[in-house]
């Protein structure tokens, strides 16, 4: 079993445990394979990862990305990313995200 | 000897100047009026071409991404729904409220830009959290820092130096601005729309934005709020000044439900109808 985020997720993938959205409302029971339209459901509810069968390899976006760029620039978006979050908890799954979404786009401008 | 500074001080000396006009309480209670149509909503709606106009732009923009145009008044509120139209006739009307504030006193693009992207966020979030009338949550995000708008427009200097202060010291200027002053702009803001009578939970949610969970009636508001102004500052999408990402509260970021891992869909919800309402409102 293995949690997978939605972007990730190739149709025909069982899900092992039910997909549900955050008032707890069942959207897919465990067992079923995830098609195109219950892609569509997940994302209107705001779900965007699910519990799958098997252990599908995952590789971050952000990796994928940011490998590819210059040291010197990255760190230098880094710092000035991490200067606006000087008063926040740097490790906190919810800033970790912002954070790795800023760094992206700030990246993306550069290259762009 | 001057008077000091107190946050009913601001708040009085700009009651006359800054006054929600006649016509949104005349809605207001249409609303509410359990004998009023539709069409009497769109007549009294109709007597602003402006707010008409947004209104209508609001409903065929990615907000809604309704499938087909819509071009009258009345079909809009249909679309929106009456109780949430009165919300967005509300966040229009105090946009245009303020549309001649002095440009030297403040930035008010990159002031309702951060404002519009808490609001849009609010709003996200609470479709994901199924609530009635997400249009309240983008009302409540647009209005919070409201109060700090108000301390722009009597005290520009006084503000101006806190923020260059804040930069400086690594500050939260909320924080500095109730060291300097006794008070913050979400105590300003909530006496600002207490004078205007608009619904105690916005009001309410605004005053404790900085501490959610001291809101017993609407910490779930507030807690939206606060994730909300978290998110506009991170994605730095316009700024009322703050220049720092404030530190989340982990009790509001754990009422909220929600995983990390649907940050990325609500920025990608965020970016969608940012620049649409920002075209809207702003121009």
């Amino acid at each position: 079993m293995t949690t997978i985020k939605l972007k990730h997720i190739e149709l025909g993938a069982i899900l092992s445990e039910d997909a549900k959205d955050v008032d707890g409302r069942l959207l897919l029971s465990a067992g079923s394979a995830v098609q195109e339209k219950h892609l569509k459901i997940f994302k209107t509810w705001g779900v965007t990862e699910v519990s799958i069968v098997g252990d599908e390899p995952q590789e971050e976006e952000i990796e994928i990305v940011l490998s590819d760029v210059d040291p010197q620039l990255l760190s230098q978006i880094e710092l000035d990313i991490d200067k606006s979050f000087i008063l926040s908890n740097k490790e906190h799954p919810a800033n970790r995200e912002l954070r790795d979404y800023m760094i992206i786009k700030k990246v993306k401008e550069q290259l762009s | 000897m001057n008077m000091p500074i107190t946050a009913q001080s601001l708040v009085n000396n700009v009651s006359q100047l800054y006054s929600l006009p006649h016509f949104y309480s005349r809605l207001n209670e249409a609303i509410h009026d359990p004998f009023s149509e539709l069409q009497d909503l769109a007549n009294i709606l109709s007597d602003d071409a402006v707010i008409c106009a947004r209104i209508l732009k609001l409903a065929n923009s990615a907000m809604y991404s309704f499938p087909s145009k819509i071009d009258t008044i009345s079909r809009a509120i249909t679309i929106i729904g009456t109780k949430q139209l009165g919300d967005l006739v509300l966040a229009t009307g105090v946009i245009e409220l303020f549309r001649n504030v002095p440009k030297e006193a403040v930035d008010m693009d990159s002031f309702w830009r951060h404002s519009i992207a808490t609001g849009i966020c609010a709003r996200v979030i609470s479709t994901y959290q199924r609530e009635d009338n997400v249009e309240r949550f983008y009302l409540m995000g647009l209005l919070h820092d409201i109060g700090r708008l108000i301390m722009f427009i009597q005290i520009p200097e006084q503000i101006n130096e806190h923020i260059q202060f804040c930069k400086k010291n690594n500050i939260l200027l909320h924080i500095q601005e109730k060291q300097g002053f006794g008070f913050d702009h979400s105590d300003v803001g909530q006496l600002l729309l207490k004078s205007w009578n608009i619904p105690q939970s916005i009001e309410e949610t605004v005053g404790n934005q900085h501490h959610p969970q001291a809101c017993t009636k609407f910490s779930k508001e507030a807690s939206v709020i606060h994730f909300s102004d978290v998110v506009a500052n991170a994605l730095q999408l316009g700024s009322s000044g703050e220049s720092f990402v404030p530190p989340l509260n982990e009790q509001a970021w754990l009422s909220l439900k929600l995983k990390s891992s649907q940050i990325p869909s609500i920025i990608d919800h965020i970016e969608k109808q940012y620049d649409d309402v920002i075209e809207i409102f702003l121009s």
